[in-house]
């Protein structure tokens, strides 16, 4: 069997986009994980005829987003929140839709996980077999362990 | 209100997902990775069974692959997928999301209550999930280490003797269509599912080497391997070269051709067995003690390979003395053979003589046989599993093991 290399490094940075999360989650491709119990339900993509007015897409682009909720750190404030303060990692909401909220936390990972994804082709370039890359080390998680609670309208 | 002011992040969904697999590193790998100019790593996984395989048959298929191992430069993981209830999103933050939000939000005030409680909320950026994993990969290093001798034994032609090789003309054919050294082995080492250093001692373990003309890299037998080492003691002691000091190889090379010229072996095979018993580098000084366990052990597999074979203890220490330069003759003594090997020697001996006892009586009990990594892997299994189980399981108290090893015995 060929060796399939894994390279340490990915090949190409992707584009800097200003990164929302707390700066202990920020990585340096912008990467960062989230584990909940459970699944997100998205209607699939064919069924888009019937998708619902508040996913807002465009059939002919390739990528598209829908919103699923908001994230939120209530303990975290950029401006206050010291670089070796670490009680606001102890609660994370994310809301989905208007009345459910889950309540995590962010997570030191017990050891670091590679993100690795197969490494992208230049096209042209001669095709000998699969290369892998570690796309980024991520070193925290945000998750959420219990089931989402009905909140109220905020 | 701490949730009113705290900033929110809205959260999206990108269709269509990407494909990402979760590896966790163990510390030294990740220190390994977080150095400035960390290594290619690589993905190897045993060839799936191919010794006699020819060209014509399909592709491998992944189902054919027993075990996949994630290697450095110098050392190897085995790889575990480890599926997990819970789901693990990456995500990544997102400038698109940010304008369809706005345009949602802004554009359109009448839209849905979501977005409209979005916009209070003074959503300025987006996360989005790019990928979902299910599992994640996990690494470890198995007790028992990684048996690569036999793979890579595998993969090279038995080397018995010059006519056996004859130079690319047997049945075996030129496995490789470089006839460069150095490519040959590389197409060998591809094949052997450990790091590039585990290959290279087992290379140098087995006296591997590789015969250009046939395209193919080569293993001795025991017998051969005692040949040319015979061979170097005799040629040594004839032009005066002492094996204990410093010597050149070319020398001991010259020192065991025959008068014409001629040697019995190709100078590679030669080579690779002066290096096996040599420290390292080319100006030469053997590794005493490791020499003469090698002798011990290399002239016991030739001559006594099972337990049928068994030769006299004494036989046999004579002839291993006889296989060592004049100086060294007192260092052969049965402590110096490995030390699980030389146990399991006797082991063998006490279950080859409960057999045997009905029907032949027993057998000489002071011979020796060469017992090979598999049938010693199974005697320490044995041994060592059910001694070790069972003082653990009385230690625990644990019924669960207790009777886990009744069972096994039962089997």
């Amino acid at each position: 069997m060929p060796s399939i290399p894994l390279h340490p490094r990915a090949s190409n940075s992707p584009t800097r986009v200003n990164n929302p999360l707390p700066q202990l989650l920020q990585t340096p491709s912008g990467l960062a994980l989230l584990e909940l119990q459970g699944t997100i339900n998205i209607p699939s993509q064919d069924n888009q005829s019937r998708s619902s007015p508040d996913s807002p897409r465009d059939p002919n682009a390739a990528v598209f987003e829908t919103p699923i909720g908001r994230l939120m750190f209530p303990d975290y404030s950029p401006q206050f929140t010291a670089p070796d303060d670490t009680k606001w990692m102890k609660r994370v909401y994310l809301y989905v839709g208007r009345y459910q909220r889950m309540t995590g936390e962010v997570k030191k990972l017990p050891q670091p996980l590679a993100l690795v994804q197969r490494r992208q082709k230049e096209s042209g370039a001669a095709d000998d077999g699969e290369e892998l890359e570690i796309v980024e080390v991520v070193k925290y998680k945000i998750f959420f362990k219990s089931r989402p609670e009905p909140v109220n309208d905020i | 209100m701490s949730t009113q002011s705290a900033q929110s992040i809205l959260f999206t969904h990108t269709a269509p997902q990407q494909a990402f697999r979760l590896l966790e590193l163990p510390p030294d790998l990740a220190e390994l990775l977080s150095s400035d100019n960390p290594p290619t790593l690589e993905i190897k996984s045993p060839a799936p069974s191919s010794q006699d395989s020819n060209p014509t048959d399909p592709p491998p298929t992944d189902t054919t692959r027993e075990y996949i191992n994630l290697c450095t430069p110098s050392q190897t993981y085995r790889i575990r997928q480890v599926q997990s209830s819970n789901s693990l999103h990456i995500l990544r933050p997102s400038d698109d999301g940010i304008q369809r939000g706005d345009l949602a939000v802004i554009g359109a005030p009448t839209s849905t209550p979501t977005e409209d409680v979005l916009a209070d909320m003074n959503l300025s950026e987006t996360m989005t999930t790019i990928a979902k994993c299910g599992s994640t990969l996990e690494l470890h290093t198995p007790q028992e280490g990684f048996d690569i001798i036999p793979i890579l034994e595998g993969l090279l032609g038995k080397y018995d003797s010059n006519s056996d090789s004859n130079h690319g003309n047997t049945g075996q054919g030129r496995l490789s269509k470089h006839t460069d050294r150095r490519s040959i082995i590389e197409g060998v080492f591809a094949d052997v599912p450990v790091s590039r250093a585990q290959c290279e001692r087992a290379w140098r373990e087995i006296c591997a080497f590789v015969l250009p003309d046939t395209g193919r890299g080569w293993v001795p037998t025991a017998k051969v391997k005692i040949g040319v080492w015979k061979r170097v003691i005799e040629g040594a002691m004839l032009q005066g070269i002492d094996l204990g000091k410093q010597f050149l190889v070319g020398d001991v090379w010259k020192s065991a051709l025959d008068e014409d010229g001629e040697a019995e072996w190709p100078r590679e095979l030669f080579e690779a067995v002066v290096r096996k018993v040599c420290e390292a580098g080319d100006g030469a000084s053997i590794d005493q003690e490791g020499c003469v366990r090698w002798v011990g052990e290399t002239y016991l597999e030739a001559v006594a390979p099972t337990a049928n074979a068994a030769v006299g203890r004494s036989e046999f220490l004579n002839a291993w003395k006889d296989h060592l330069p004049e100086g060294w003759r007192e260092d052969a003594a049965f402590s110096k053979l490995t030390v699980c090997g030389f146990k399991l020697v006797f082991i063998w001996f006490a279950n080859s003589m409960r057999v045997q006892e009905g029907k032949h009586g027993f057998p000489d009990p002071t011979t020796i046989c060469f017992v090979n990594d598999d049938d010693r892997q199974k005697l320490k299994k044995n041994l060592s599993t059910d001694a070790s189980a069972s003082t653990a399981a009385k230690k625990a108290r644990n019924w669960h093991e207790l009777f886990k090893n009744q069972k096994r015995q039962k089997r």
